[in-house]
C-alpha cells in the first residue's frame, strides 16, 4: 500500500509541476509513471480477460489513471486537465511503441522491408492501418482544428467514452459525437487515399 | 481562406450526417451549389464515414497493451527467470518458446520451456502440470530428457529441462536419409526410453521426430514426456478441435494412433503405434500415412496399410506389429519391442538389408519428394555447426576505421547470433584457425572445440592449476573464491557446482590426480611451511606425504604406477617415492627462473620438459632423466610457459604470451619448428592433455561489461549499451545530451584497454552511436563539445592525451611526452582517476605526465607545459589532478614512498603550489564541493584496494582543515563519483554478497541503494551521473571462466 501512495503522490506532484511551470522534466517523469502503471494495469486486465471476464476497453485506462490520482490531496477540478494530459501522453506512449516495433522489424532502418511487415494496428474491425500514419494524419488534423485531434486522443488513444470525453473537454456530448464523426471521416479518408 | 473552407465543409458535413440517407445526397448537392470542389470534399468525407464504421472504435490502448505484454514475455540474453540466466532462444513450439539458460545456482546449462500463458489459465492447471512434471521428473533414463523443475515467476511459468545438444530427428530427416543400421540404432534407444516410461505408467502421447533429439555422438533423448497428456487435458480432450486447428498444438496427425484419433482411452500402445510411424519414416524416408490433407491422413491411419515396399524385409515384422490398427495385436509393451529390435540388430547383416531395398531406391527418391512435408512446424535445438568467432585483429591505434565498419559493429540487429553462441553457449562448434602464410606444416584447421564447463567468477577470485582426471570426467584446480583462502576444488565435467576438496584454512594449490582418480596430491602451505599432501578426490581429510619446508613448491606428476610423485621445489625437480618417503633430485640447477621451471614428465616417464631462462631468453628444454643432459627445444625471444608432454611422446604443447594474449603452441622433439595452435583473441591457457592425447584441455576467461542506467526517482533500470563488445566507463556531457564510453572487443579487458574504442551516443536516441574512434578513458570537456581521451602510442609504448571535437570529428593530439595512464581495479573495473582536469573555459588542462611523473598544465593551443610539481624529492609520486569549478585552483595528491607512506594534498593557486594536508591514509580525489572551497576525497586506512573496503569521505578546506564526514562500508573506493553540481555521490558497494549502485549526499548522509542486483557474480561499477543528477549510469561486468577441449587433436 505504501508503494501506491508513493506512486500517486509522485504523479500528482509531477502533474502540478508540469501544469504550473510547464516543466518538461516533470513531463518525462510523468510519462514514465503513467507508462509503468499502464503496463501493470494492462497485465492485470489481460489476466482477467482470460479468466472469462468481459472486455471493457475504457476500464483499463480509467483504472490506471484513477489509481494514480485517487487520493485526497488531488483537487477534483484538475481531473479534466489530468485526462487531457494523460491522453496526450498515451498517444506518445503508443506511437513511440509502434515506432520501436517499426524499427525492430525494419532492421534498424538499414533495410526496407515490404510494406506488410510494417506495424499495423487494427484500428477498425476489418482494416489495419499503420499507427504511425494515423499519428501523422492526426497531427495534420490538429492544424485544422485542434479539438478534433484532442477528441481522437481521448477516445482512441486513451479509450474514454463519449460522456467522459465531454466532461474532460467541458463540451456537450453531442458536440463530442459530432466532432468524432468528422474526425473519423477525415482521418479515414487520409489513410485510405 | 483554408479555414473558411474547412468551416464550410464541416458545417455541410455535420448537417448532411443528420439527414436521412435517402435525402442526404440531394441535401449536399444543394448546400454546395456550384462549388464542385466543395461538393467532392464533402462527398468523399461522407463516403469515408460510411466505410469507417468501425474505424478507431476499439481504443488503440486495448490493441497495443496486449502486444506490449506479449513483447515483455520475450526474454533476452542476460535476463533472469529466478536463478536462470537467459542465454538465448533456441526454439519455439506449440507450447511456448524454448530458451537456453544458465542455472546460476548449479552452474549448468538448462533448457527453459516457457509455457504459453493460455495453457495455464488457472491454479488447477498449474497444479496438474506440476503433478505431471513430478511424475516425469522421476524418470531417470539416459534416453529421456530430464525435467529438473517447474518454476514460475510473476509473469510466466516454465519447465526447466536438461539441455541436450544435438539435432531433432525431424531436422535430421529433412537433411538426409538414415541408413537402416543407424535407424535401428536410434529406434532401439527410443524404444528403451519408452519402455522405461511405460514401466512407470507414463505415456508419451506425442512421439514424433521433433520430440527426439540425437546428439552428435548418436545418443537419443526423448523430449516432453507427459506434457502431451497435460495439454490434452487442458484442451478438454476434443480431438476434432485439435485436428482442425492449424499447426496442431499437440499430437502431430501423421504419428497419431487410430485410438488417439478416435478420442479413445489411451494406454502405452498408442506410443508403440507412433513409434512405428516414426521408425517407418526413418527407414523409408517417407511418412507411413502422410497424405495431402489432414482428413486424408486420418483416413489412411484408420484404414490403409503403409506401403511396405520401402521397408527392408527383415524389419517388416516388427513394424507391422507396431503399426497394426488393432491395438490388441500390437506390442503390449515397449520392453518387448526393444527386445525384438535388439535381437534383430544382433542377427542382421546390414549389407543384405541395403540390397533388399535397392530395387526401390529410385522410386524412393521420388516418393520422398512427394510425401515429405515441406516445412516442419516445430523445431528444437539447432545443431552446433556454427563457426566460432575468430575475433578480428585489432587495428593499430593510428589506423582509422572506416564508416562502414562502424555501422556494422554497432547495429545490434546485425550482431550475428553465432557470436552470441560463441560467447555464451556450450554448443559444440568447429574452430577455424587463421594461419600465418608461413605456417603450412600443421593442420589444425578443423580442431573441434567443445566447451566442457563454464562459470562466472565469484568476487575477488582467481583460478589456476587445472588438471583433468585420468578418466576425463573431473577437473581439479586451485582457486580463491568468495574471499576464502586458496583451496583445491573439483568440478565434474557434467556441469556442476565446485566441490571444495580442501576445507582447511591453509593455502593449497597445484593439484595432481592419482592414477585411479581416487586421490589428489597437492601443496599445502601451513604456517609458512610447505608440504605435499594427499586427500580423497571428492573431499576428506588431507594427509601429509612429505613436509618440505620453505621455498616455492608445486606438485607436477603422479607416476602411472602410482608409486611416486614428481614435484618442483625452488626450480628443481624431485621424485618422492611414496612407499619409502625418500626423495631423489632429478635436476640440480643452482638458480630458478622467477616463475619456476614448470617441469612435466614424458609419457614413458623417462624424460622431462621444462622452461628455462638462459642467454637472456626463456625457452623450452627437454632432458632425459638418466643422462641429465638438457636439450634446447625452442630458441626464440618469446616467453614459453607451462609445457605439457603429449601422449605420443614426440610433441609438447605449451603456452606463449603474445600481444597480451596467451596462445597454445606445439613443439616437436624431432627438431621441427614449433607451430602455433590457437590464434584467437584472449587467453588459451593450457590445462591438460587426455591420456590418449586426442583431447587437449584449455581454459579461457572472458570479461564482459555492459552499461546500464538507473533512474533515481523510479528505480527503473535500463540498458544503455549492451553489445557483444564490452562497454564501460560512461561519461555524460555537461549539457546532458551526449554520452561517451569505452568499447572493447577483447575477451579480457584488463590488459587490453589500450585497444579500446570510444563511442559517443546521443542520450535522446541511444540506439545508434554518433561516432567511434580509437581511444581510452574518455571524459567530456566542460564545453560539451569535446571529448578528451588517451590513446596508446604503440611505438613509444605510452599514452598520449588527445581531444576530439564531437561535432566535426576533428582530432588533436595534446601531449608529446606521454601521460600517465589511470589505474583501474578488476571486476568491476573502476577507473581510479576522476577526470575534472579541464579549466572551466575548456582551454587548459592539467595532467600527470608519464615520464617524469609531474603534474603539468598545458593549453589546447600550445604544447608548452607548466610544471606544478617542481618539488625535488625522489621518492615522491603524484596522482591525477582536478581543477576547481571556478578555474582558480588545482588540487592534486602525492604519496611519499616511505615505510608508512605519507599522503598529501597539494593546492595550486595563483601560480603557487602548497601542501595543505598530509596523513597516512591513502587518498583519492573526488572533486570540489558545491561551494568550490572544499575538496572531497576518499580515504582508506591501508592500501586502497580494488575490492570493497570501508572508505572514509574526507572534506578538506583550502586552508587545510580536514573532517571525516562519514565512513561508507564495503564500497569500491574507485567507484565514488561526484555529481556535476558537487552535491551528490554515487558509488558501488557490496552488501549481502551483491554489488549495487548507491547514492548519498556529498555530506555523506542519506545513503541509498538505487539498484537491486540479483546476481552475486555480476559486478557493478563506474557510476556516472547524468547532467541533471536524476540518472546514474553504471557498468555491469562479469567474468566467465570456461574449460574447453579440442576433442580431435591429432
Amino acid at each position: 500500500m505504501a508503494e501506491k501512495v508513493h506512486w500517486a503522490s509522485g504523479i500528482t506532484k509531477r502533474l502540478r509541476n508540469w501544469s504550473e511551470r510547464q516543466d518538461t522534466e516533470a513531463e518525462e517523469a510523468l510519462l514514465e509513471l503513467v507508462y509503468t502503471e499502464l503496463h501493470r494495469q494492462a497485465h492485470r486486465y489481460l489476466q482477467r480477460e482470460r479468466a472469462g471476464h468481459t472486455l471493457q476497453t475504457t476500464a483499463l485506462v480509467n483504472e490506471a489513471y484513477l489509481k494514480l490520482i485517487q487520493q485526497k490531496s488531488v483537487v477534483w477540478e484538475s481531473r479534466s486537465h489530468f485526462f487531457a494530459i494523460a491522453a496526450t501522453l498515451m498517444r506518445r506512449i503508443l506511437v513511440d511503441y509502434a515506432k520501436s516495433k517499426h524499427r525492430e522489424r525494419r532492421g534498424g532502418g538499414m533495410e526496407e522491408l515490404p510494406l506488410e511487415d510494417a506495424l499495423t494496428v487494427a484500428v477498425s474491425n476489418d482494416t489495419d492501418f499503420d499507427l504511425l500514419a494515423l499519428d501523422e494524419a492526426l497531427t495534420r488534423l490538429a492544424e485544422k482544428e485542434e479539438q478534433l485531434a484532442k477528441i481522437v486522443e481521448l477516445r482512441f488513444f486513451s479509450g474514454l467514452d463519449v460522456p467522459e470525453t465531454a466532461e474532460v473537454l467541458g463540451v456537450s456530448e453531442s458536440t463530442v459525437k459530432r466532432d468524432w464523426a468528422m474526425a473519423k471521416a477525415w482521418l479515414y479518408r487520409e489513410l485510405t487515399r | 481562406m483554408a479555414d473558411e473552407n474547412w468551416q464550410r465543409v464541416r458545417k455541410i458535413f455535420d448537417d448532411a450526417r443528420l439527414q436521412k440517407p435517402e435525402t442526404r445526397q440531394k441535401f449536399v448537392r444543394q448546400a454546395c451549389g456550384k462549388n464542385k470542389s466543395l461538393l467532392a470534399d464533402v462527398k468523399s468525407l461522407l463516403d469515408s464515414l460510411d466505410s469507417a464504421e468501425n474505424f478507431m472504435e476499439v481504443p488503440a490502448v486495448a490493441e497495443i497493451a496486449g502486444q506490449m505484454l506479449t513483447d515483455s514475455r520475450k526474454f533476452s540474453k542476460g535476463q533472469f527467470l529466478n536463478h536462470y540466466e537467459i542465454i538465448g532462444q533456441i526454439g519455439a513450439g506449440g507450447m511456448g518458446e524454448i530458451y537456453l539458460a544458465q542455472d546460476t545456482k548449479l552452474f549448468r546449462r538448462v533448457a527453459l520451456k516457457i509455457l504459453h500463458e493460455n495453457l495455464l489459465s488457472d491454479k488447477q492447471a498449474k497444479r496438474r502440470l506440476l503433478r505431471e512434471a513430478q511424475a516425469v521428473a522421476l524418470l531417470d533414463h539416459p534416453h529421456i530428457c530430464a525435467i529438473y523443475e517447474i518454476s514460475e515467476t510473476e509473469n510466466c511459468s516454465f519447465i526447466v529441462m536438461q539441455y541436450v545438444e544435438g539435432e531433432t530427428l525431424a531436422e535430421i530427416l529433412t537433411q538426409n536419409s538414415l541408413t537402416a543400421e543407424k535407424s535401428l540404432d536410434l529406434a532401439i534407444q527410443i524404444a528403451e526410453a519408452l519402455a522405461e516410461a511405460h514401466a512407470r505408467n507414463l505415456i508419451h502421447r506425442d512421439i514424433k521426430p521433433a520430440n527426439i533429439i540425437v546428439s552428435e555422438k548418436g545418443q537419443v533423448k526423448v523430449l516432453d514426456f507427459g506434457l502431451a497428456k497435460f495439454i490434452e487435458d487442458e484442451k478438454s480432450g476434443e480431438t476434432a478441435k485439435r485436428l482442425n486447428s492449424s499447426g496442431a498444438v499437440m499430437g502431430t496427425v501423421p504419428f497419431m494412433s487410430p485410438e488417439q484419433l478416435c478420442g479413445k482411452r489411451l494406454d502405452a500402445r498408442t506410443d508403440i503405434f507412433s513409434f512405428g510411424a516414426l521408425f517407418y519414416e526413418m527407414l523409408a524416408g517417407r511418412q507411413a500415412f502422410a497424405r495431402e490433407t489432414n482428413a486424408e491422413t486420418i483416413s489412411a491411419i484408420l484404414n490403409d496399410e503403409p506401403d511396405w515396399s520401402f521397408i527392408p524385409t527383415k524389419l517388416k515384422p516388427i513394424l507391422q506389429k507396431s503399426l497394426t490398427k488393432n491395438k490388441d495385436l500390437r506390442y503390449k509393451s515397449a520392453q518387448n519391442l526393444a527386445e525384438d529390435l535388439r535381437d534383430l540388430q544382433k542377427s542382421v547383416d546390414f549389407d543384405e538389408i541395403r540390397q533388399g531395398v535397392s530395387t526401390k531406391s529410385g522410386e524412393q527418391v521420388a516418393a520422398n519428394e512427394l510425401t515429405r512435408p515441406k516445412s516442419r512446424q516445430f523445431y528444437f535445438w539447432q545443431s552446433g555447426n556454427e563457426k566460432f568467432r575468430v575475433p578480428p585483429e585489432t587495428a593499430d591505434f593510428d589506423e582509422k576505421q572506416t564508416g562502414e565498419t562502424k555501422q556494422v559493429q554497432f547495429n545490434p540487429l546485425i550482431v550475428p547470433s553465432v557470436l552470441i553462441i560463441f560467447m555464451l553457449t556450450g554448443v559444440s562448434a568447429l574452430f577455424y584457425w587463421q594461419f600465418k602464410k608461413a605456417d603450412d606444416s600443421g593442420n589444425f584447421d578443423a580442431l573441434r572445440s567443445v566447451r566442457i564447463v563454464s562459470w562466472k567468477s565469484s568476487a575477488s577470485s582467481n583460478y589456476g592449476d587445472y588438471r583433468v582426471s585420468n578418466n576425463g570426467k573431473m577437473i581439479a584446480f586451485s582457486s580463491t573464491q568468495d574471499g576464502k583462502n586458496e583451496g583445491i576444488y573439483v568440478k565434474q565435467t557434467a556441469d556442476s557446482e565446485d566441490i571444495r576438496v580442501t576445507k582447511d584454512r591453509w593455502t593449497n594449490h597445484s593439484p595432481v590426480w592419482s592414477p585411479d582418480d581416487q586421490h589428489i596430491a597437492f601443496v599445502s602451505v601451513r604456517e609458512s611451511v610447505s608440504g605435499i599432501y594427499v586427500s580423497p578426490s571428492l573431499g576428506g581429510a588431507a594427509v601429509a606425504l612429505k613436509i618440505i619446508g620453505k621455498g616455492d613448491l608445486s606438485v607436477r606428476n603422479w607416476t602411472a604406477d602410482g608409486a611416486a610423485i614428481f614435484y618442483e621445489h625452488d626450480g628443481n625437480l624431485l621424485r618422492l617415492d611414496l612407499a619409502t618417503q625418500e626423495t631423489v633430485k632429478i635436476t640440480d640447477f643452482a638458480q630458478s627462473p622467477k616463475d619456476g621451471r614448470h617441469f612435466d614428465l614424458s609419457p614413458d616417464e623417462k624424460q622431462i620438459v621444462f622452461v628455462d631462462e638462459r642467454d637472456g631468453q626463456i625457452d623450452l628444454w627437454t632432458m632425459p632423466i638418466e643422462s641429465g643432459v638438457p636439450f634446447r627445444l625452442t630458441n626464440n625471444t618469446e616467453r614459453e610457459t607451462r609445457p605439457l608432454w603429449h601422449a605420443d611422446g614426440k610433441r609438447i604443447l605449451y603456452n606463449v604470451v603474445r600481444d597480451n594474449d596467451m596462445q597454445i603452441y606445439l613443439a616437436f622433439t624431432d627438431g621441427r619448428s614449433p607451430q602455433q595452435v590457437t590464434r584467437g583473441d584472449g587467453d588459451y591457457e593450457l590445462a591438460d592433455i587426455s591420456a590418449d592425447g586426442t583431447k587437449v584441455f584449455y581454459c579461457f576467461w572472458e570479461n564482459h561489461s555492459d552499461i546500464g542506467g538507473v533512474k533515481i526517482v523510479t528505480g527503473e533500470v535500463f540498458e544503455l549499451a549492451s553489445e557483444i563488445e564490452s562497454e564501460l566507463w560512461a561519461d555524460v556531457s555537461p549539457d546532458g545530451k551526449l554520452i561517451v564510453f569505452e568499447s572493447n572487443d577483447s575477451p579480457h579487458l584488463t590488459p587490453n584497454l589500450s585497444k579500446s574504442s570510444l563511442v559517443v551516443k546521443s542520450l535522446e536516441n541511444a540506439s545508434s552511436p554518433l561516432f567511434r574512434l580509437k581511444g581510452h578513458n574518455p571524459r567530456w570537456l566542460p564545453d560539451s563539445g569535446h571529448v578528451a581521451f588517451m590513446r596508446w602510442h604503440k611505438a613509444e609504448q605510452n599514452y598520449q592525451y588527445w581531444l576530439v571535437n564531437t561535432a566535426s570529428g576533428e582530432e588533436k593530439q595534446l601531449t608529446i611526452d606521454g601521460v600517465s595512464s589511470p589505474s583501474y581495479g578488476r571486476l568491476p573495473i573502476n577507473r581510479h582517476d576522476t577526470g575534472r582536469n579541464w579549466s572551466p573555459d575548456a582551454n587548459r588542462f592539467v595532467y600527470l605526465d608519464s615520464k617524469k611523473q609531474n603534474i603539468l598544465t598545458a593549453s589546447v593551443e600550445s604544447s608548452e607545459n607548466i610544471n606544478l610539481t617542481d618539488i625535488n624529492k625522489a621518492n615522491i609520486r603524484f596522482y591525477p589532478p582536478i581543477w576547481s569549478t571556478d578555474g582558480k585552483r588545482i588540487a592534486f595528491l602525492s604519496m611519499e614512498k616511505t615505510e608508512n607512506p605519507k599522503w598529501s594534498i597539494w593546492l595550486n593557486e595563483e601560480g603557487k603550489t602548497k601542501e595543505i594536508y598530509s596523513g597516512v591514509g591513502e587518498l583519492r580525489l573526488l572533486g570540489w564541493s558545491a561551494s568550490g572551497d572544499e575538496i572531497l576525497l576518499a580515504m582508506t586506512d591501508g592500501l586502497m584496494k580494488s575490492s570493497p573496503l570501508d572508505v572514509k569521505l574526507l572534506k578538506v578546506s583550502a586552508a587545510g582543515e580536514s573532517r571525516v564526514l562519514t565512513v561508507f562500508k564495503n564500497i569500491y573506493a574507485s567507484s565514488l563519483t561526484l555529481s556535476a553540481d558537487g552535491k551528490m555521490l554515487a558509488f558501488s558497494a557490496r552488501h549481502a554478497d551483491k554489488d549495487d549502485i548507491w547514492i548519498a549526499a556529498a555530506s555523506g548522509r542519506e545513503e541509498k541503494k538505487i539498484t537491486s542486483n540479483s546476481h552475486n557474480r555480476i559486478f557493478y561499477g563506474s557510476p556516472a551521473w547524468s547532467a541533471d543528477g536524476k540518472t546514474v549510469f553504471f557498468d555491469k561486468q562479469d567474468q566467465i571462466n570456461t574449460i574447453s577441449m579440442f576433442e580431435n587433436f591429432k
